[in-house]
């Protein structure tokens, strides 16, 4: 580590210039080794520098990326689910473990909160170094930091923690499609458990009305094919589709789904691997729907039935 | 018959083993002489007659033998000692014995010695001492016995020379000098030395295929004799050696005999007759030369050859010495114009010396500086390190700390570290998780869809079962209900059948065939024929052509017109014929020149037309419009034919035969027929009589007979023509007066047109022939051949037919078998179906499937649960660790902080101290410059005394170091520039002159040394030679004076005054010996030369010195060939006296004198031994007869008186 001794303002002791103006200087090394003693004497941790915001700045990006795989485990939790759902017999052993992912997927959304409380304690240190505060209690500040955000995140219901979150509700919501294709899913607070003392349908105005996630492209009406997604409004639509649109419209337009004013180009549109899977397996599922009704009724020789995927 | 007669021996003489003389190599005598003319007479045979005491007869077998060519060789005894003093010989001979044995053993061991031992060491200067008589009176080394066969003139002969004077008389060319010859080839030397014929061969008898010598040599005392063999070719100059029996080389028998002291290349022991000259012709100097050989001790030679070596080379040196002392005369001189230039030089060096000192202080001042700086800034450097090191304690414990918070926060963030690899561990692990759930959904996906197919494939199963089942069923039926097919065995005997038909069809075709062909191969042939005609008759009018080319060089009109004519003969009514020198012929020659007679020039080249039409035509076209593209002439003929208006021959054939004639000329003619008339009504050719020989016509019947009344119709006849012989006779009568024949001949010339060969008609006639035969044939083929062709179309169109049919057939059953092999197919196939449709039957329904296939994907989903899980808690460590590593950053960011403050605090309370630190770098830096300077300076110092003149360095290491220490760099370096300055001034003086002057000094001290050497050389040669000198000259007086004293007691002896003296010369090389003579009282002493005296004087003055040298020379035995030729008989009397005297002494060697003439009443000596030589073709073949010995004997008897007379 360097000695970067010009820069050491904020030392305790009168910086160099100081002391080339005191009366002792020059004069023997008594004063001077006193100086020294006096230092070493009342030793504390000195004041951060500078500097130490690149290094902080460092570890919270190391926290982005660790939240970057807390989003796939997200996605992970729910596929399992929604096969789960998909292959178990209702009621059976293994129908079970859609609870049990369920209670995974809420403690990594209390994981996820944990780190961006680390990180919001973090950034405040930072923040206070750029704004020259001496700082010499770095340590303190954030453990405290991190306690009171968690503390005030544990305080909430799970019906709060949980019921508005996006995840979660993307969550129920995949799993919900597999059984009830065509039925809207019902608030996702539905899912979770009441706490202790906690007074059920208070939080009526939480309740959001159920939810029908549509798979058909807003331009061309037909189910979504290579769907994109706005990263601005959240519209899905057929690749070809959007292109074709924003195109005519040379490049920019408002987003054509019904009621959103969002202006979109093709910078704001991004494909959506996981919806067009998820396309996939409703559409496997309708199908399979169908020929299991077919099954029945079918006898002889009707193979104008061809199924196309 | 010359013979030789030999008397006897003296007493040996014991004082000749002191005296030895040195053995003369072969190459020392004298060459030059032309070898002398040896005439040899083929027939006759030679032989050595030898006559001697009764006694030595016990030497038994010298006996010349009869040789082969019937010559006789024959051996006689006697001589005049026989006669006159045979007994006294005889007892002196014993008494010699008796002497010789007491003397033998005294020198036995000397002589053996020096025989045995000396000719090995050194065989060339070997000395040969005369060895003591043996008992029987012979000297070892001298001649005991002499054998020669086929040897020159002798065919046989074997004799005993004497130990003493040996005569050997004989007239000229009966071999007496061959016999000389026979002593030197014998004993191994060359030819040349008796100048005569050089080849070996030559040597051999004319007529023999070989010869040989053999001389048996007295042994040394007690020892056997040496008899030395060698046998010589006729043919090659190849010779070979034998001693004693046994084969030796040449050079083995010269050494023996050289051991011997026989000394043939000697002049003075072995003077053959072709070399008596060359001893007269010697110089004075070879004269002392061979004297001293011959004569002296062996050292005399030796020391005279030193002398004259030492005398060249006193010379030579004192040549080099002068021409030394004149070198260093110049040397000198040379140097002492450098001397001036040099002392220049070394001035100039002694202040260069002065500098080079001067340059050595400098770096010896330099270092002394140096030095000083050394040490003061050393001082410095020890007070700045004290102070330094006190600042420096003081900021210890700051430094202290500082060093403690450093080494927490390195273990802080070691821990950090450790933790983010744990994190980064772990997110691996989260990839890894990722992954294997893609692979679980992929695996799943796979699932998905074989359910999504699996209702299809049930479809499909259904069909096909359905499919199977109807095939199965038609094809039962189709087996159960075969179809019918053709009967096969009646195909195949329609097939069998058809063949048949097809294959006679086909043979029927190929016969026709062939037989065309057939046909058609002699048509060819036909047609071949005929081209060969063609081309034999196109070969035979290109002959006429050629005849025609013949004509064109003679008249070229004519012949082009006959070239025109062959091309345009169509535009003539009749045959227009071509002239008669193209057109006839004349087959038999010997009428050529008759019939040629009767034409003249225009006749032979005129163009004949049978009618008149085509003579005006041939007239047209060729004289007047030229036909022939110029303006041409040729001669035509045309006359009507009317044969009845042609004259008859004069002669009916039976006359003509009888008055010697041999026909008319035309029939001798060919030609072509239509040209007859031509023939006989323009040329008469069958009126005229061709005679060829002329003998057998009457010359007057025949001129009657063609001019006679009967001869034509007409009165008078015709002129006409006969031919007899080489004359033509052209006949008529007078149409006035008597109305007599005349006639008139004419020679007739060779025939010069008609010499071609005729074309023969008959050739062209086969020709033709062959022609129409060749036509005809392949007319007859063609027909044959139309014929044959019909024939084989028929034959092709049944063939045709026939294969149509066959091919039919074999299509059918091709059919046939196809739907038999189809039919069958249908079975397999069935069974095939069979199997298929059971495989579907069986096959698991779609429902257990789907269950199958939706538990697996359970258990995928399943998996997918239990992996999403681990997800989640990886996370969760992920974020745990994360915790912590936020606390260790943090913690490290702190400490950071703590360690930046302590070093500010350190760099403030440090400068001081760092003030002082660069202050103590700085020194340590200069410290180290100084020293370094130090020690390069000592070290060029030490460089500069090292390399500094040796001279120089004293000088300086002399002075006091006070006295060097008070110079300082600028004093010294002003000496230098003064010092230089200097130099400058005065003219610089090569090295290279100095460097000259010296290496010449060098040059004068070394050539000194070496002259003084060389003088002392000079002087040791000079001593030297006087020394021998000393020995020499003494000796050589002795010998020339006792020579002298001999010399000229045998010239007072004849009445003549002779003496020889020495020759001083200051060159010894020149001494010589002079021979002084004077054979006229009123004369002075004269010197003997070449041409002031006489031949004969010459000779006698040889002569005499030989025989005062063989006084004195202990040669085993000398010979002397005829040297009495040119004497008179005064002087050559005296000679004899002279040799019998010395030679006859007790002490004498063996002696050979050769001579061809012997006065009345020499003196004669018992010692004496004379051989005769007779060589003669009548020599007589019995022994004893013809003997000297016995008619001497006779002859004594006879005249008792003489012997006592004597």
């Amino acid at each position: 580590m360097p000695p970067k001794g010009r820069r050491s303002r904020p030392a305790p002791k009168p910086d160099p210039e100081e002391r080339e103006s005191s009366p002792d200087e020059g004069r023997g090394m008594g004063d001077s080794s006193s100086q020294v003693k006096d230092f070493l004497e009342n030793w504390r941790d000195q004041p951060l520098e500078a500097s130490a915001t690149a290094k902080l700045k460092g570890m919270t990006g190391e926290w982005k990326m660790l939240e970057g795989y807390v989003a796939k485990a997200f996605i992970s939790i729910t596929e399992a689910a929604a096969m789960i759902e998909e292959m178990a017999e209702e009621d059976s052993e293994e129908a079970q473990m859609v609870d049990q992912l369920d209670t995974a997927f809420r403690e990594l959304i209390d994981t996820k909160m944990e780190l961006s409380a680390q990180n919001a304690a973090i950034e405040d240190i930072q923040r206070a170094i750029t704004q020259r505060q001496e700082i010499s209690d770095a340590m303190d500040r954030y453990e405290r930091g991190v306690k009171d955000r968690l503390d005030k995140y544990q305080a909430k219901t799970s019906k709060q923690k949980y019921g508005k979150n996006e995840e979660y509700v993307k969550f129920r919501q995949t799993i919900w499609e597999v059984r009830h294709a065509d039925e809207a899913m019902p608030p996702a607070t539905q899912f979770l458990p009441t706490d202790e003392g906690e007074d059920e349908g208070s939080d009526d105005d939480i309740v959001v009305g159920g939810v029908k996630k549509s798979y058909t492209c807003p331009l061309t009406l037909t189910p979504l094919q290579k769907p994109m997604t706005s990263i601005k409004c959240n519209h899905s639509f057929s690749a070809h589709a959007i292109r074709e649109y924003l195109k005519s419209k040379n490049g920019i337009a408002s987003c054509p789904a019904t009621g959103c004013a969002h202006k979109l180009t093709m910078r704001d549109l991004v494909e959506d691997k996981e919806l067009e899977n998820k396309i996939k397996l409703m559409n496997r599922r309708k199908k399979r729907m169908e020929e299991e009704k077919d099954e029945d009724d079918e006898d002889e020789v009707n193979e104008s039935m061809v199924v196309d995927s | 018959m010359p013979r030789i007669n030999d008397s006897d021996d003296e007493r040996p003489d014991d004082s000749s083993s002191d005296l030895g003389e040195p053995s003369v190599p072969a190459d020392v005598t004298m060459n030059g002489g032309a070898p002398a003319d040896i005439e040899f007479d083929d027939t006759a045979g030679g032989s050595v007659e030898q006559a001697e005491d009764e006694e030595e007869d016990a030497h038994s077998s010298k006996r010349a033998r009869t040789s082969r060519d019937g010559s006789y060789a024959k051996k006689e005894k006697d001589s005049n000692s026989g006669r006159r003093k045979g007994r006294v010989a005889t007892d002196e001979n014993e008494g010699d014995d008796d002497e010789g044995d007491e003397e033998d053993g005294q020198a036995e061991e000397d002589g053996e010695f020096e025989v045995e031992e000396e000719p090995e060491r050194k065989p060339k200067v070997e000395r040969a001492v005369m060895l003591p008589r043996d008992k029987d009176g012979y000297v070892p080394g001298s001649i005991v016995r002499v054998k020669l066969e086929n040897f020159v003139t002798y065919d046989k002969v074997e004799f005993h020379p004497g130990p003493y004077l040996n005569m050997i008389l004989g007239p000229n060319g009966t071999g007496k000098s061959s016999i000389a010859c026979a002593l030197c080839i014998g004993l191994g030397w060359h030819p040349n030395i008796l100048g005569r014929a050089n080849e070996l061969n030559a040597f051999a008898k004319h007529g023999a295929d070989s010869g040989f010598i053999e001389i048996e040599l007295k042994g040394p005392p007690g020892k056997r004799n040496l008899v030395i063999r060698r046998k010589l070719n006729a043919r090659d100059r190849r010779s070979t050696f034998t001693l004693n029996g046994e084969g030796v080389t040449q050079k083995d028998v010269q050494t023996r005999v050289a051991a011997l002291g026989v000394q043939v290349g000697n002049l003075c022991s072995f003077l053959p007759q072709d070399k008596v000259s060359e001893f007269a012709q010697m110089s004075p100097q070879q004269l002392l030369k061979e004297t001293q050989r011959v004569a002296g001790a062996a050292e005399l030679t030796d020391w005279h050859t030193s002398l004259i070596k030492f005398d060249g080379e006193l010379k030579e040196l004192e040549k080099e010495n002068n021409s030394s002392r004149a070198d260093i005369e110049h040397l000198v001189q040379q140097n002492s114009l450098l001397e001036k230039e040099v002392k220049r030089y070394e001035a100039r060096q002694k202040i260069e010396q002065e500098i080079a000192l001067y340059e050595l202080f400098l770096p010896y001042l330099h270092y002394g500086d140096a030095k000083k700086d050394y040490q003061r800034v050393k001082d410095e450097r020890s007070r700045v390190g004290s102070t330094l090191k006190q600042l420096e304690e003081k900021n210890a414990p700051l430094h202290e700390k500082k060093t403690e918070v450093e080494k927490i926060a390195a273990k802080v963030a070691a821990k950090k570290k450790a933790i983010n690899a744990g994190v980064d561990q772990t997110y691996i692990k989260i990839k890894r998780k990722s992954s294997e759930q893609e692979q679980i959904d992929a695996d799943a996906e796979d699932l998905q869809k074989k359910l999504d197919i699996l209702k299809n494939n049930e479809k499909q199963r259904k069909l096909k079962i359905n499919s199977y089942k109807r095939d199965i069923v038609q094809l039962e039926n189709e087996i159960a209900n075969p179809p019918e097919f053709e009967d096969m065995e009646q195909l195949n005997k329609q097939l069998a059948d058809g063949s048949q038909v097809l294959r006679e069809a086909s043979n029927q075709y190929g016969e026709a065939q062939d037989r065309q062909r057939e046909v058609a191969d002699r048509n060819a042939e036909y047609r071949h024929k005929l081209e060969l005609a063609d081309q034999e008759m196109a070969n035979l009018k290109n002959k006429s052509l050629q005849r025609v080319h013949t004509l064109s060089r003679w008249d070229k009109d004519a012949a082009d017109a006959c070239i025109w004519l062959r091309a345009n003969q169509h535009r003539f009514a009749a045959q227009v014929f071509e002239p008669a020198y193209v057109s006839i012929d004349v087959p038999d020659p010997l009428y050529r020149d008759a019939v040629e007679s009767c034409f003249n020039n225009n006749q032979l080249k005129t163009f004949v037309a049978q009618n008149a039409n085509d003579y005006k035509l041939l007239n047209e076209l060729i004289n007047d419009q030229g036909a022939l593209g110029r303006k041409a002439r040729i001669n035509t003929w045309y006359r009507p034919k009317d044969f009845d208006k042609l004259m008859p021959p004069p002669m009916e054939e039976k006359q003509l035969h009888a008055l010697g004639f041999n026909g008319y000329a035309i029939d001798y003619v060919q030609g072509p027929d239509g040209l007859l008339w031509y023939l006989q009504k323009e040329l008469n050719l069958h009126r005229t009589a061709i005679g060829l020989d002329p003998s057998k016509i009457e010359l007057r019947v025949a001129i009657e007979a063609v001019s006679s009344r009967e001869s034509a119709p007409t009165w008078p006849p015709p002129a006409t023509t006969f031919i007899a012989g080489r004359t033509q006779h052209r006949v008529s009568r007078s149409a006035y007066g008597k109305q007599l024949p005349q006639s008139m001949a004419v020679n007739i010339r060779p025939s010069r047109n008609f010499t071609h060969e005729a074309a023969d008609p008959s050739i062209k006639a086969a020709i033709e022939q062959k022609t129409i035969a060749a036509r005809q044939g392949m007319a007859e083929t063609e027909q044959e051949m139309a014929g044959l062709s019909e024939e084989a179309k028929q034959a092709k169109q049944r063939h045709t037919v026939a294969k149509a049919h066959q091919d039919q057939l074999k299509a059918r059953k091709a059919e046939i078998q196809n739907a038999i092999r189809h039919f069958e197919t249908k079975k397999v196939k069935l069974g095939t179906t069979k199997e298929k449709l059971e495989k579907e039957e069986n096959a698991p329904s779609a429902e257990t499937e789907r269950k199958k296939l939706k538990s697996q994907l359970l258990h995928f989903a399943k998996k997918r649960v239990k992996s999403a899980l681990e997800l989640k808690a990886l996370i969760e460590h992920a974020k745990n660790e994360h915790a912590q590593g936020a606390k260790l950053g943090l913690e490290h960011v702190q400490l950071t902080a703590n360690v930046s403050a302590l070093a500010a605090m350190a760099t403030a309370h440090d400068e001081e101290s760092a003030k002082i630190r660069a202050e103590w770098d700085a020194l340590v830096i200069e410290f180290n410059d100084v020293k370094a300077l130090a020690k390069r300076l000592s070290e060029e110092v030490k460089e500069a005394f090292d390399s500094a003149d040796p001279v120089i360095k004293e000088q300086f290491q002399a002075l006091p170091d006070e006295e060097k220490e008070a110079y300082t760099v600028e004093e010294i370096l002003g000496h230098i520039e003064g010092a230089k300055a200097k130099l400058e001034l005065s003219h610089a003086t090569s090295a290279n002159v100095v460097e000259r002057y010296k290496t010449r000094e060098a040059q004068i001290e070394e050539k000194k040394q070496r002259l003084d050497q060389q003088e002392r050389r000079a002087a040791k040669v000079a001593k030297n030679m006087q020394t021998v000198k000393d020995q020499w000259y003494p000796a050589l007086k002795d010998l020339i004076s006792s020579i002298g004293d001999k010399f000229s007691a045998a010239f007072d002896r004849i009445g003549c005054a002779g003496e020889i003296k020495i020759s001083e010369n200051e060159d010894y090389k020149e001494w010589a010996i002079d021979i002084l003579v004077k054979f006229r009282d009123k004369e002075k002493l004269q010197l003997l030369t070449g041409q002031r005296q006489s031949g004969g004087e010459r000779s006698l003055t040889t002569i005499l010195y030989l025989m005062s040298l063989t006084e004195l020379a202990r040669a085993p035995f000398s010979l002397v060939d005829e040297i009495n030729q040119g004497m008179d008989h005064r002087a050559e009397r005296a000679v004899h006296n002279q040799l019998v005297e010395v030679t006859c002494k007790g002490d004498s060697g063996q002696y050979f004198l050769i001579t061809p003439k012997l006065l009345p009443a020499l003196r004669y000596h018992e010692r004496m031994r004379v051989l005769c030589v007779y060589n003669g073709e009548w020599l007589p073949e019995e022994q004893g007869i013809g003997s000297m010995k016995s008619l001497l004997d006779s002859y004594v008897r006879a005249n008792p008186g003489l012997v006592a007379a004597h």
